[in-house]
C-alpha cells in the first residue's frame, strides 16, 4: 500500500509538472491536439497506479515523451505555416458578409442546429445580425456582427475616458504583496496612509485591489478570521 | 523557447535512458544465462552437488536480475522464470531428465526479456 502512496505521489509530480511543460496555453482552449495529448497524458499517467506491475518508468516515459513532442512540434509551429496548418488546421469562414456557406458547413458537419446554437451562445439570435462568423481551429466560433446589431461603445456616444489599468490585488486573505504595489506605482506608505484612514491593518483585510488611478476596494475579513496584530 | 529547450533536453535524456535500458538488460540477460549454463554443465556432468551449488548461485543472480530489470520490463515477463527456478531444486535433486529442458528454458526466457525489448519493426507494431 505504502508503494502505491509514493507511486501516487511520483505521477502526481510527473503530471503537474508536464502541465506545466505545456504551459499556459493548457489551461485556456486546447487546439486538436494539444486535447489529444492531455488526454493521453492521463489515461497513460493511471497505467502505473492501476497495475503495480508496470514499472513506472514505463507509465512515466510516454507521458513526458507526448509532452515533448507537444511542446516541440508547438514551436515549430510557430516557425512554419505550413506545420502550423498541418497540425492544427486552419479557421474556417462559414457565414460571410451575412451569408450562410452551406458547403463549409457540411465540409465541417455541422448542423444547422449546431450553427445555430452557437450563434446563440455569441449572443446572437439571428443570421441577419452577423456579418462574419469563423470556426476557429480549436473548434470555437467567432461571431463579428454587423455594424447596426454591434453594441454601442463609449466612443460611438462620444463619452471616452481616459484609459486605466485594472485594478490588481494588493492585500490577499491577509498577505500583502509588494509586487503589485510596486506595479500600480505605490508604496507601503501609501497603503499605511489608506489603512489608517479606515482603521484597519494588513491582517484585518481579505482582499484589496486598486488601480493606478489609486481607486481602492477593501473587503474585510468576516468575524472570526480576523488575525489581530 | 526555454520550454522547447527544456523539452529537447528532456526526450534527449529519455532516449539515453532507453539506450542504457537496453545495454542493462543484456547485461543482466547474459549474466543469468551464464549462470544457467553454469547448472546445466554441471547437470551433464553428473555431479549434483555442484548442480546444487550452482543453483543457489543462480538464484542469487536471479534476485538481482529481478531487480534490475523489474524498472524496465513487466513483471509479468518474469513471472515464468520465476516460476520454472521454483520447481528446480526437486529436479536437480532428484537428477530428473527434465532438468536440462527446464534449464534451457530459463535460458531462452532470461534472453527474451532483452530481445524483447529491441527496438525491433515487429515489436513497435
Amino acid at each position: 500500500m505504502s508503494i502505491l502512496l509514493i507511486r501516487s505521489l511520483i505521477v502526481y509530480v510527473v503530471v503537474i509538472g508536464s502541465v506545466r511543460l505545456m504551459g499556459k496555453r493548457q489551461l485556456g482552449e486546447l487546439q486538436p491536439s494539444e486535447l489529444a495529448v492531455t488526454i493521453l497524458v492521463s489515461n497513460i499517467a493511471t497505467l502505473s497506479l492501476e497495475n503495480s506491475d508496470i514499472p513506472l518508468l514505463r507509465g512515466i516515459l510516454p507521458m513526458m515523451a507526448l509532452v515533448c513532442y507537444e511542446v516541440v512540434v508547438s514551436w515549430a509551429s510557430l516557425k512554419s505555416v505550413r506545420l502550423r496548418r498541418l497540425v492544427s488546421g486552419s479557421p474556417k469562414i462559414i457565414i460571410r458578409e451575412g451569408n450562410i456557406d452551406q458547403e463549409m458547413l457540411h465540409a465541417l458537419r455541422f448542423s444547422v442546429d449546431d450553427l445555430m446554437s452557437t450563434l446563440r451562445t455569441n449572443g446572437v439570435f439571428s443570421v441577419e445580425d452577423v456579418q462574419f462568423a469563423i470556426v476557429e481551429t480549436n473548434g470555437a466560433v467567432s461571431v463579428y456582427q454587423k455594424s447596426e446589431a454591434q453594441p454601442a461603445t463609449k466612443k460611438d456616444v462620444h463619452t471616452v475616458e481616459k484609459d486605466v489599468d485594472p485594478p490588481q490585488i494588493i492585500i490577499a486573505d491577509g498577505e500583502l504583496r509588494e509586487t503589485t504595489l510596486a506595479a500600480i506605482g505605490q508604496d507601503r506608505k501609501w497603503l499605511n496612509a489608506v489603512l489608517r484612514g479606515r482603521s484597519l491593518t494588513v491582517p484585518e483585510i481579505f482582499l484589496l485591489t486598486a488601480d493606478t488611478a489609486c481607486n481602492c476596494h477593501i473587503v474585510k475579513k468576516e468575524k472570526g478570521r480576523r488575525k489581530r496584530p | 523557447m526555454n520550454r522547447c529547450r527544456i523539452s529537447l533536453a528532456i526526450l534527449i535524456s529519455l532516449v539515453v535512458l532507453c539506450a542504457s535500458a537496453l545495454f542493462v538488460l543484456r547485461w543482466q540477460s547474459e549474466k543469468l544465462t551464464e549462470r544457467t549454463e553454469a547448472v546445466a554443465q554441471a547437470v551433464e556432468g553428473g555431479n549434483t552437488e555442484q548442480a546444487l551449488a550452482g543453483y543457489d548461485k543462480l538464484m542469487e543472480e536471479w534476485e538481482h536480475f529481478h531487480d534490475i530489470t523489474g524498472v524496465f520490463v513487466d513483471g509479468t515477463k518474469l513471472d515464468p522464470i520465476r516460476q520454472l527456478l521454483a520447481g528446480l531444486r526437486p529436479l536437480i535433486e532428484a537428477e530428473h531428465p527434465e532438468v536440462l529442458s527446464e534449464l534451457e528454458r530459463i535460458r531462452e526466457l532470461a534472453q527474451d526479456v532483452f530481445t524483447e525489448e529491441l527496438p525491433d519493426l515487429w515489436h513497435i507494431l
